[in-house]
């Protein structure tokens, strides 16, 4: 195909989509809606991703030591923490290390405050192959003499969990109800322009074009609504997340500082978003095509 | 060159429209084919042109076997046979010269030749005048020379026609058989399906009869009587 057939067949598909102007438009508008749904629950779980290491810390647990609690008896639960197959780390936080660790968080000196260097217990950080078990792991360890006290995050655990499996099967469920309406209504959208175009293909067919030049223009059509619709979509949820973005950079230096809540970097994120979608409207449209085609173009 | 030995068609609902056929039109031949409603005519021409497949027997055209024939082998097949049909079908939002321009542009054809073509293409068929007329400008035998430039425009072996004169007047009529009779005098084969015994008895051809779907006659200078 040389470059005026490819222009002539692109202007070709141009020309049917003008020609069924209304369900053209109802076509981008579902591939639109698709894609912000996808996108707006994509850019939440990316984000849920990104915070990960926040998560991370939330399936810590700690395990606070007696201050009278001396280096022989430390050493010992060190060694029987490091065996207990149930716990992939462990990590040992002596009160000088907390100490300095709460300095730097507070940005001040706290012994000005009156305190010692030792006020804060000693800790093991540990963490558990399978988070599932921490209410059997922490029952153990909370009855040694020298621990004193055992503290997690179940709670937030299991909020953190269930929230973001929630997100991901309702997105999940929702982009693939709407993919699958989206290619309906580009399958019907063809249908029609093939019926419309009936003549003229009973016409090309006769003249020798082959089944290519014949079905191309349609499936070029298809991946035009699609990729049309991915770029609304793509400029809306865009704009959605540079307010989102800006709104979180105002905000986060003192507020959300000490959750530790992050937020996807805005250039690669609109990066992936804007190739995400063009792939899947196209993909949706060019589906969408080869069905209607498939099922009513006899060449 | 058009081959049929022992065809026989059978539709699905039982109609056998075409009853053991055999027949050959060679290379440059021009010939009617006649009969009255439901003689299997259109079955016949649909055949040649591969809209229908025979039941049974065999159909060559132009070397291709028609039972044979593989999938992209078909529009290859189709260049080599120009169709003219009783209703013209012109693209009604294209020129007399897009009209036939399509035919070219679809098989790939460069501009620059398509430029000469169609020029050529309107001269034989006498519409140079009409080139930038739309289908609804022009009369029914008007849109039959644009029908006829566009079947020839790929320089088919072949030209079927449908009953090209069902639509037209008598005189109309006469022009368009002329035409066909100048395109055959060109070198391509020409199968005209038609009930007109104007056109027949004037050209003193070879005319096929069919009659209920059998073959009934067929002479070399024939009349339709």
């Amino acid at each position: 195909m040389n470059i005026a057939n490819g222009a002539r067949i692109i202007k070709e598909s141009f020309t049917n989509m003008s020609r069924n102007r209304v369900l053209t438009v109802t076509s981008i508008f579902t591939v639109f809606i698709t894609l912000l749904i996808i996108g707006i629950f994509g850019l939440f779980l990316l984000n849920i991703s990104y915070n990960a290491s926040a998560l991370d810390e939330l399936l810590d647990v700690k395990i606070f030591l007696v201050p009278e609690a001396d280096i022989y008896t430390i050493n010992e639960l060190n060694e029987t923490l490091n065996l207990d197959l149930k716990i992939s780390n462990v990590e040992y936080i002596s009160k000088e290390q907390a100490f300095e660790a709460t300095k730097e968080l507070f940005d001040e000196d706290i012994s000005s405050l009156g305190l010692g260097s030792d006020f804060l217990p000693a800790s093991f950080v540990i963490t558990l192959k399978d988070y599932e078990q921490v209410d059997y792991v922490v029952d153990i360890y909370r009855q040694y003499p020298v621990v004193y006290k055992v503290a997690y995050h179940k709670e937030s655990f299991d909020f953190a969990s269930n929230y973001s499996k929630w997100i991901r099967n309702i997105s999940g469920a929702l982009g693939i109800v709407l993919a699958i309406l989206a290619v309906l209504l580009i399958s019907n959208t063809i249908r029609l322009t093939v019926h419309s175009r009936n003549e003229e293909v009973v016409i090309m067919k006769f003249i020798g074009a082959t089944e290519g030049r014949i079905k191309t223009p349609f499936v070029i059509e298809g991946g035009l609504i699609g990729f049309f619709g991915a770029i609304i979509s793509f400029i809306v949820t865009g704009f959605i997340y540079v307010r989102i973005y800006n709104a979180f950079m105002n905000y986060g230096n003192d507020e959300l500082f000490l959750t530790g809540l992050k937020i996807a970097p805005l250039q690669e994120t609109l990066l992936l978003v804007f190739v995400g979608f063009i792939v899947l409207g196209v993909t949706l449209g060019v589906t969408g095509s080869l069905f209607a085609i498939r099922k009513h173009l006899k060449v | 060159m058009i081959i049929l030995k022992d065809v026989t068609k059978v539709y699905k609902n039982g109609t056998e429209a075409i009853k053991k056929i055999s027949i050959a039109i060679p290379k440059g031949q021009f010939a009617f084919i006649i009969g009255p409603s439901g003689s299997g005519k259109s079955t016949l021409v649909k055949m040649i042109m591969r809209e229908e497949l025979p039941t049974y027997g065999e159909v060559f055209i132009n070397g291709y076997d028609m039972l044979g024939i593989k999938r992209h082998q078909i529009p290859a097949f189709r260049r080599s046979i120009g169709v003219v049909f009783q209703d013209f079908k012109l693209l009604p939002n294209k020129t007399a010269y897009e009209n036939i321009e399509f035919a070219l542009q679809i098989t790939g054809i460069s501009r620059r030749d398509i430029n000469k073509i169609v020029p050529h293409l309107l001269k034989i068929v006498g519409l140079s005048q009409r080139a930038t007329a739309y289908p609804d400008e022009l009369s029914g035998g008007e849109k039959q020379r644009v029908a006829l430039a566009r079947a020839i425009a790929n320089g088919p072996d072949l030209l079927v026609a449908d009953e090209p004169t069902g639509n037209l007047d008598p005189k109309t009529s006469i022009g368009i058989i002329e035409l066909l009779g100048k395109i055959n005098k060109m070198g391509t084969t020409v199968v005209v399906a038609t009930h007109d015994s104007n056109i027949v008895n004037r050209m003193k051809k070879r005319v096929i009869v069919l009659d209920e779907g059998k073959l009934v006659d067929d002479q070399m200078r024939g009349q339709y009587i």
